[in-house]
């Protein structure tokens, strides 16, 4: 899902860094408030842990967990946002795992869609707290799938050259369904059961421990 | 006669300078092959993943495309150096490749560099150390305040 140099037009990722370099500044602010910044850190690795283990689909393309709406459900949205922000650019300068001029789009589809979907889905949901954690794991997802879809289709759209793309090659009728069958049939519910999992853990530990 | 034959002389020099009608092939072994796959307890191929070679001190790619079925793709270099390979399989996820290559147009086989562990390892690490200098940004906040109050 991270979305790599070079697919983006360099339009998008100025009006992609413009938009996400706020919401970054706003979400560190966030954290200097933290009392528990230390257990953030340690939710960030374990989201950096997730997205680094790449699951293979059929027809050679991969993906993975998040861990945006667990580091939102524990620590609010902003927080998941600043958190998710570092450990997309530990990826993208260390690793090449999403592009640097992509920073920004990833950013928007991958911290900020994903942590605040998935935290007021939990919000919605929370009377049934199982449920509630895999439901917002599992739309976190989708909808991040669905905001990178977006940022790839309009490519071909609005930067083409005499009909040839300059950048990202397929419209909407590829885009949409190679990125989101996969997340709604495969890495939506590898989300959901992690929230439910990790959660569900974390909250008996806690009840164990008062 | 002797016209004729000139002139068709002079016309066969002309063609065969012109050579960008006539397309011609031929079949070559050796190049240099990139495989790519995902690590895993069976590891699979990325195929059809996108891939852009640079030439050494270039920002122009030399060539790009797909690669195969089994995650492969050949290239020819037609200079030494360091050169780039730039795969990612349309989701962000891939690798950059330093390829070097030797005076005689070959380069040794070679694998990642880094496995997983260690990628692993270097990120958390890094995420703990940023982690680490915001608690001391806002310990260092704190103080100011308490010192102002």
């Amino acid at each position: 899902m991270h979305i790599p140099d070079g697919f983006l037009s360099p339009q998008t990722c100025i009006v992609t860094y413009g938009i996400s370099i706020p919401l970054i500044y706003k979400s560190f602010r966030e954290v200097i408030k933290e009392e528990s910044v230390a257990r953030l850190g340690l939710l960030s690795a374990l989201s950096f842990v997730v997205m680094m283990i790449n699951i293979p689909i059929p027809g050679g393309s991969s993906g993975h967990a998040l861990g945006a709406s667990l580091i939102a459900i524990f620590f609010g949205p902003w927080r998941a946002t600043a958190a998710l922000s570092i450990v997309l650019a530990i990826q993208a300068l260390l690793f090449g795992d999403g592009g640097i001029t992509a920073y920004g789009a990833n950013v928007l589809s991958m911290a900020v869609v994903p942590a605040f979907v998935g935290y007021w889905i939990w919000k919605v949901f929370k009377k049934w707290e199982k449920l509630s954690y895999f439901v917002a794991g599992y739309f976190s997802l989708v909808t991040s799938a669905l905001a990178a879809a977006i940022f790839l289709s309009i490519q071909p759209l609005l930067f083409s050259s005499g009909g040839r793309p300059l950048y990202f090659p397929y419209g909407p009728a590829i885009t949409f369904p190679a990125m989101l069958v996969p997340a709604l049939i495969f890495f939506g519910p590898i989300e959901g059961i992690l929230n439910l999992a990790i959660l569900s853990f974390l909250k008996k530990r806690n009840e164990e421990r008062s | 006669m002797k016209n004729s034959l000139k002139l068709i002389l002079i016309l066969l020099l002309v063609c065969s300078s012109l050579s960008a009608h006539n397309v011609s092939y031929r079949v070559r072994n050796g190049g240099i092959t990139i495989e790519v796959w995902y690590e895993g307890i069976s590891p699979l191929p990325m195929k059809n993943g996108f891939v852009k070679v640079f030439a050494p001190g270039e920002v122009v790619e030399f060539q790009k495309g797909r690669t195969d079925q089994e995650g492969r793709f050949s290239f020819f270099p037609d200079r030494p150096g360091r050169w780039q390979v730039v795969i990612n399989d349309g989701n962000g996820h891939g690798i950059v490749a330093d390829v070097m290559v030797d005076e005689t147009l070959h380069a040794p086989i070679v694998r990642s560099p880094q496995p997983l562990w260690l990628k692993l390892l270097t990120g958390v690490s890094v995420i703990f150390g940023i982690f680490g200098v915001l608690v001391l940004i806002r310990d260092w906040k704190r103080r100011e305040k308490n010192a102002h109050t």
